[in-house]
């Protein structure tokens, strides 16, 4: 890492909201160096070559090529990148893995089963497990000998983790553990070579397990007929009187939720990465089309609705991939400091990925969305084609719908990212009390009619707003349902939506700052119309949402002084954003595919 | 034939709601369907849950034969002749009638679509513009289905360009028949269908209506395609090489094909809203069902915030469109009326009705293709992981309704005829626009009136919909004056102000069914419809605000988009409501009910 990061204060999970970010210290796609560049590339030809090719074999049923490409993956290192050099791994940093998450990501079903096997198959037992499980499966995993799936959910038990049936009993020798019960949506279930399983010991102690897959008692059922990613195996696994060795405990009894949990924030935080790339490639393949789809004589792509959407859909891309990039950099910047202060790489990135769940579970959502977005207005695109299997667009669209459901859908996550931040501002590890107090002071005073200065001033200045006007809107509703906030979903949802604005706002204005720093703000005028197309309809998302929330709770006095100061703080200048949306248009159709 | 009451109705011209005033009485509204057409409803929804809901599997596995057998049956039933005249065969059923078994068979998957080209854009070119010994000829057949029929117009170049078509038509030398060479894509029912209504141009340009036999020689259909949803209806290319084609199946006049295809299109559209609105509905109870089943937590995610919040914008927005559909349905119905009792044939009844209300149709297929997509995606979501597997209802559902924003013209062609056809129409004072347009700009001189009486019941509301029409009169107008013809090419300012129109024309005939509704004992003044039509109301404000702000920093500058962002301010007003309580109340009718129950 270079040496300028070491010193920086870094922003703790959360803190976005009450504290302000310099752009010059955030991580950024401009921030590659190249040697992650050259992994990049390496990952980018294996899905260009390897496995695109063979995407239709692939989905029609083609698990064994699935298997064969987890071989080569492994064998070039894409499987093991992240694990320690002692077990087989490249020890890449965080940042290097994004990098890999995005290109993976463009390859449809082989990317589920790529991400089930090196997050949630194999994460577990480098984070939780004892020294001689990790020396016994991780060397396999790494190279793609092993195959991992991890089973969690059960036909009951799905956004409800913990109500799991499956159980495990000690036997009378008290070697094995007896599993039974049935687990559902395995990935890779079909072929994997281990099975990470949660089951309650003796029906109340949730643990986790590092089961073989040739024990006695697992039945496989059927592979599912799923929408999409149709090339990832997806069975339900059953289990009856499985045994499993009590030296295949993973982790401590009755703390099978610490895995759980743990393992889906860098879960989350990969498939923002993974969605970025999908979204990437579906943009491109959009502009392609449109440049070469002839109708009225010329090509779509010269039609101002198409311009409009490729814009929107880089704009939005551009977005995702700065939040994707900033929380890379402070996820990396923290495990190197905890690894510096002495801490193992494998805890550290544990601890590292806990202290940003909530930026984790923001980009989940935000991801998965932008990802939705940009195959669906592919498909608009193409037209008659894009409804076809003939396109690679249909394709694209099936596949995508999965991401807004699994690692916790997306109204899960969004509960989840707005429960975490107030459950930190109780218990004081964010002063979103003094902040918010502070909005409702400045909310006595005259506004600020000082026009902003500097690069992005105006933007800059949308920004620090939007953080005040979710301030106000969460202080005022935490004072009014008090504890019970986390009941009032729909309200908590308006929140979730302004924070995730919030945050993609403020990762964009510093991606795009950074690089007017270094190149000038001539050189990046794309970039800043990105950036302010993105802004302009993410304030307006902002300032509705935030009424919703607004006039669930307040009445009177309250909701009229409510509404001005969300007025106030959701401001925009009048934009010209399809100008700016034809300029952007133009770099694309020249480029004839995502540019940035 | 119309229920009486639509008879004696008042109707607007196409696209004159957005100069006049409506009432409640004036107002179809789909609650007031006779008993015959109620009887009918019920027959096709049972028809549709016996016979295709148990199939829709092998259906979609396009099992040999099962498809053309299912339509047999709707056949048996007297569906495929519903709109056919009495003289040859059919029931001339009025259009209300037929838009109701359009809601009803648009529950079908596959299956409507398949029903809807043969009904359709396979049977009714023939209905208009065939002459007399065509329609003896054909329509008694296809009327029972023992013809089966499709419609080609799409090429591999030609689609949203329909007049780019290749395929031509050339006289032969005996002048006895047409010989027809081209390729048609994407034509529903081409794997059976046995009468296929063909557009070609004669000479290489005289772009001319041709109905043709699957029999006649050089005739060929493509392998099947492979297609992301409605995977049970057939959808092929048909080449032509040299298909001789007697001169006497030309249909309508040469050269005048466009008139075929883009009449047949603006019934197909409103139709397809209504077909979309019955998938919709049916989503909407499936999801509500599956959250009443469903528990997670200990309680069934019916309870959660979260899911009454989706099951209530589903409604919001089925019920709205609902409202759109069948206001313009009686429109129509009424308009071809008294057409008819005025003397005219059947052909320019119909067609004349339809095409008046040209604007509306467009309307109402963006508006429903979008509200069933948005039913699907939230159906899906709802589901959680079951809703990704093709053993639930809800993914044949997502994958089925995405090509509705797709064909019929896609919703982005649709959205820029709307505005492209109203302003023709104010140019030529078919619409009286330029007036009302006049007296926005006179009113935004003055004061707003700031103490009226909002004590009435609706007053928010009526007052809310009269001013949304005026953010539109002065957008549009404004755009249509400042710019011209090269309006055509800011295509985004067509879109964003045929979005302000939408919104303005769902809210408006959402507001007048439920005043109607109320005013007929049928609702209570605080019952679930009214909060529909109030979220609806409240949430549009802003989306009109939004659209025409942008339409107009894109096009004005200095003093002139001040003022029009004045006005825009001052026309999109809506008085703060609690919309989550709201949703909340629209949803517990449903949960209680474990069904749509609006």
């Amino acid at each position: 890492m270079s040496t300028i990061t070491q010193n920086r204060q870094v922003l703790k999970g959360g803190a976005f909201l009450i504290q302000s970010s310099k752009a010059e210290e955030t991580f950024t796609p401009g921030d590659i160096n190249e040697e992650q560049a050259m992994f990049r590339d390496s990952a980018r030809e294996f899905v260009d070559k390897r496995v695109l090719p063979q995407v239709n074999e692939i989905d029609n049923k083609g698990f064994h090529i699935v298997v064969g490409l987890l071989e080569e993956a492994g064998e070039l290192g894409l499987l093991g990148a992240s694990l320690p050099e002692a077990y087989g791994g490249m020890g890449v940093n965080f940042n290097t893995e994004t990098l890999l998450s995005e290109e993976i990501g463009k390859s449809y079903s082989f990317g589920v089963a790529v991400a089930a096997h090196t997050g949630i198959g194999t994460l577990p037992v480098l984070y939780f497990g004892t020294e001689s499980q990790k020396a016994k499966y991780l060397p396999g995993m790494a190279s793609g000998k092993l195959k991992a799936s991890y089973c969690l959910t059960e036909p009951g038990s799905g956004s409800d983790a913990l109500a799991a049936k499956t159980r495990a009993d000690l036997n009378p020798e008290g070697t094995h553990y007896l599993l039974n019960g049935q687990k559902m949506w395995i990935t890779n279930s079909g072929f994997a070579d281990l099975f990470i399983v949660f089951a309650k010991i003796d029906g109340d102690k949730f643990t986790g397990f590092i089961l073989d897959a040739d024990a006695a008692g697992i039945t496989l059922g059927e592979e599912e007929d799923k929408m999409g990613i149709k090339g990832s195996s997806t069975r339900q696994v059953f289990f009856e009187n499985t045994p499993v060795p009590v030296e295949n405990v993973l982790g401590e009894i009755g703390q099978g939720h610490k895995i759980a949990f743990n393992v889906l924030n860098i879960g989350r935080y990969k498939l923002c990465a993974m969605v970025t790339g999908g979204a990437k490639a579906a943009c491109s393949t959009a502009i392609r089309y449109a440049n070469e789809r002839v109708q009225f004589g010329v090509p779509i792509s010269t039609f101002g609705a198409m311009q409009h959407k490729m814009a929107e859909m880089a704009s939005r891309i551009y977005a995702s991939e700065s939040a994707t990039f900033r929380t890379s950099g402070l996820i990396n910047e923290m495990i190197l400091a905890l690894e510096e202060s002495g801490k193992p790489r494998y805890l550290a990135k544990l601890e590292a990925a806990e202290e940003y769940s909530i930026e984790c579970a923001i980009l989940k959502v935000f991801g998965s969305e932008v990802l939705d977005y940009a195959v669906d207005e592919a498909v608009q695109i193409y037209g008659g084609m894009g409804f076809s299997e003939e396109s690679p667009v249909a394709r694209a669209y099936r596949d995508a719908r999965i991401n807004r459901i699994f690692e916790g859908t997306n109204e899960i996550n969004r509960l989840l990212s707005v429960g975490m931040l107030l459950k930190r501002a109780m218990k004081g590890q964010l002063n979103m009390l003094g902040a918010a107090t502070a909005v409702q002071q400045e909310l006595m005073g005259m506004p600020d009619m000082s026009s902003p200065e500097g690069l992005l001033g105006a933007e800059k200045r949308a920004v620090e707003n939007a953080k005040k006007a979710l301030l106000m809107v969460a202080g005022a509703a935490a004072q009014h349902y008090s504890t019970k906030l986390d009941k009032e979903q729909e309200v908590m949802m308006c929140l979730a939506d302004m924070l995730i604005e919030v945050f993609a706002c403020e990762s964009t204005v510093l991606r795009t700052e950074k690089m007017m720093l270094e190149r000038g703000e001539e050189a990046c005028s794309d970039q800043a119309d990105l950036c302010r197309v993105y802004l302009d309809g993410a304030i307006s998302r902002i300032a509705d949402s935030g009424r919703t929330a607004i006039c669930a709770f307040a009445e009177g006095d309250m909701l009229r002084m409510m509404l001005l100061g969300l007025k106030r703080y959701t401001k925009a200048e009048p934009y010209n954003s399809i100008a700016a949306r034809r300029r952007i248009a133009a770099t694309l159709i020249e480029a004839n595919q995502y540019a940035y | 034939m119309a229920s009486p009451s639509v008879k004696t109705r008042q109707t607007l011209r196409g696209g004159e709601f957005l100069v006049s005033a409506s009432t409640p009485e004036q107002t179809f509204i789909r609650e007031e369907i006779n008993e015959e057409q109620r009887m009918i409803a019920d027959t096709v929804q049972q028809f549709i849950e016996t016979e295709i809901y148990p199939n829709l599997d092998r259906i979609d596995a396009m099992e040999p034969g099962l498809l053309q057998s299912l339509l047999d049956k709707s056949a048996e039933l007297g569906l495929t002749a519903m709109s056919i005249p009495e003289e040859y065969g059919g029931y001339g059923k009025d259009f209300i009638t037929n838009m109701l078994i359009t809601e009803m068979t648009g529950m079908g998957h596959s299956f409507s679509v398949s029903f809807g080209a043969h009904v359709g854009i396979g049977t009714l070119p023939i209905v208009y513009f065939g002459n007399e010994a065509q329609k003896r000829k054909y329509l008694p057949k296809l009327g029972t289905a023992e013809w089966k029929a499709a419609y080609c117009l799409t090429e591999p170049g030609s689609g949203s360009d329909a007049l780019a078509a290749k395929t031509r038509a050339d006289l032969s030398a005996d002048g006895s028949h047409y010989l027809l060479n081209g390729q048609k894509m994407w034509i529903t029912n081409a794997g059976f269908a046995d009468v296929f209504i063909v557009f070609a141009k004669i000479d290489g340009e005289k772009f001319t209506g041709f109905i043709v036999e699957r029999e006649w020689e050089g005739l060929s259909v493509g392998a099947e395609e492979k297609k992301m949803g409605i995977k049970g209806s057939s959808t092929r290319q048909v080449f032509f090489e040299n298909v001789k084609v007697p001169v006497e199946n030309v249909l309508g006049e040469i050269g005048q094909g466009h008139k075929i295809a883009f009449n047949i299109l603006n019934v197909g559209r409103i139709k397809l809203c209504a077909g979309v609105l019955g998938g919709a509905k049916q989503g909407l109870g499936a999801a509500v069902r599956y959250a009443n089943e469903r528990h997670q937590f200990g309680r069934p995610i019916a309870e959660f915030g979260a899911i009454k919040h989706k099951l209530g914008e589903m409604a919001v927005r089925t019920f709205a469109a609902e409202s759109a559909c069948y206001r313009a349905t009686a429109w129509i119905d009424q308009k071809e009326q008294s057409m008819l009792a005025e003397g005219a044939d059947y052909r320019s009844a119909l067609l004349g009705a339809a095409e008046e209300y040209a604007i509306e149709c467009a309307m109402l297929k963006v508006i429903g293709s979008e509200t069933v997509d948005y039913v699907v995606d939230e159906l899906v979501q709802v589901h959680g992981g079951y809703g990704y597997s093709e053993e639930y209802p809800a993914a044949r559902a997502y994958r089925d309704s995405r090509i509705n924003r797709i064909f019929e013209g896609t919703n982005e062609i649709n959205r820029m005829l709307t505005i492209d056809m109203l302003l023709r129409r104010a140019l030529t004072g078919q619409v009286a626009f330029m007036p009302a347009a006049m007296a926005v700009q006179q009113e935004l001189m003055g004061m707003p009136d700031l103490n009226a009486d909002m004590s009435a019941p609706f007053a928010a509301e009526i007052s809310a919909v009269s001013n949304f029409k005026k953010a539109c009169l002065a957008v549009i107008g404004y755009a249509g004056q400042k710019l011209g013809k090269r309006l055509a090419a800011e295509q985004e300012v067509l879109l964003w102000m045929a979005d302000m129109l939408n919104d303005t024309f769902v809210a408006e005939s959402t507001l007048l069914r439920v005043q109607k509704l109320v005013d007929l004992g049928q609702e209570e003044a605080d019952g679930p419809r009214v909060d529909m039509a109030r979220i609806y109301l409240h949430d549009a404000t802003e989306r009109i605000r939004v659209n025409g702000n942008r339409a107009v920093t894109a096009i004005a500058e200095g003093d002139e988009a001040r003022m029009l962002l004045m006005a825009l301010k001052r026309f999109c007003k809506y008085p703060p409501m609690d919309t989550v309580r709201a949703r909340r109340r629209v949803a517990a009718a449903m949960i209680e009910a474990n069904a749509y129950v609006f």
